[in-house]
């Protein structure tokens, strides 16, 4: 690729904006399904621990 | 299929085949530039404006073959209530919006030098900005009514209704008079294009089209866990 083409921006800016929009894609779906699973792991661990029969006393 | 209708079994298989996706979609894309951006010949009459194809071709591919997913999926859901069906669905239409708002604006770039201008109202250009308007609609219903099974049943209809666009614009450079060109690689004889354009062009839409996969995938999977979280803390409000 010549970079003293004529028109060499138009064809830089496609390319440029190409990448941005889609790493700029893959990051927004990567960092939701990131934050989701957190979330998730999070109310599992608390819904795990309402599960836990409650420690029952040794009569004194 | 029906075996995948289960989200525990779509999951497990997601997270199987993810890996391979991510994989090949580095690899074609890597590929793909290579040969887009150093091994294919500039054109006699378009000069180095040719390489916008290799990117501006695959995202309008990608946007109609998103939007079918989309149609199809809804019409799944909607006769035969399968429970990932309107995730599949949901979860496609930010990345079809995407890939047509890249095939609009590289289109608009690549016009500019070959027709000296950014924009015209003709049938393919005004019906591919139509699809990113249907895109965005079909998004603003998900955001718009909270209940989901109103707003899938409503999303669902606006993408069947919708999907009468895709074949007009693939037919709007026979059907009408347009600046754009006619068809020139998915025709009856044949793609008209030397293999030298043909190759980088077909690897970068197999990059597009493993994005499309990969990033869906993920998608869905974020989808059933939202779900799930929903459904939990609507169990912990109810006590």
């Amino acid at each position: 690729m010549s970079f003293t083409a004529p028109h060499i921006g138009f064809v830089l800016a496609s390319y440029g904006l190409s990448a941005l929009v889609l790493v700029g894609l893959t990051v927004m779906i990567v960092w939701q399904a990131r934050a989701t699973a957190n979330r998730l792991k999070d109310l599992e661990g608390r819904a795990a621990k309402r599960r836990k029969p409650a420690k029952q006393v040794e009569p004194q | 299929m029906q075996v995948y209708a289960n989200p525990t079994r779509f999951n497990a298989l997601a997270l199987t085949v993810l890996p391979w996706c991510i994989g090949a979609t580095v690899l074609l894309f890597l590929v793909g530039l290579y040969y887009s951006l150093i091994v294919a010949p500039q054109d006699y009459q378009q000069g180095e404006t040719v390489r916008i194809m290799f990117i501006h071709v695959p995202a309008a591919w990608m946007a109609m073959a998103t939007y079918t997913v989309m149609a199809l999926a809804s019409a799944v859901a909607i006769i035969w209530r399968h429970p990932l069906a309107d995730v599949a669905a949901k979860t496609a239409a930010p990345i079809g919006a995407c890939f047509t708002f890249l095939a609009l604006v590289t289109g608009s770039l690549w016009g500019k030098p070959m027709w000296g201008t950014w924009w015209v109202w003709d049938a393919r250009l005004t019906s591919v900005f139509v699809l990113f308007l249907l895109y965005l609609g079909y998004i603003a219903i998900w955001q718009a009514i909270e209940e989901p099974t109103r707003a899938a049943r409503l999303a669902a209809i606006v993408a069947l209704v919708g999907f009468v666009n895709i074949p007009i614009i693939k037919f709007s450079v026979d059907w009408w008079n347009s600046l754009h060109q006619p068809a020139s690689v998915f025709r009856m004889d044949g793609p008209a294009i030397h293999s030298s354009i043909l190759t980088p062009l077909l690897i970068m839409a197999l990059a597009y089209t493993m994005l499309f996969l990969t990033l869906h995938l993920i998608a869905m999977r974020t989808e059933i866990m939202q779900r799930r979280i929903h459904n939990m803390e609507q169990a912990e409000v109810q006590g």
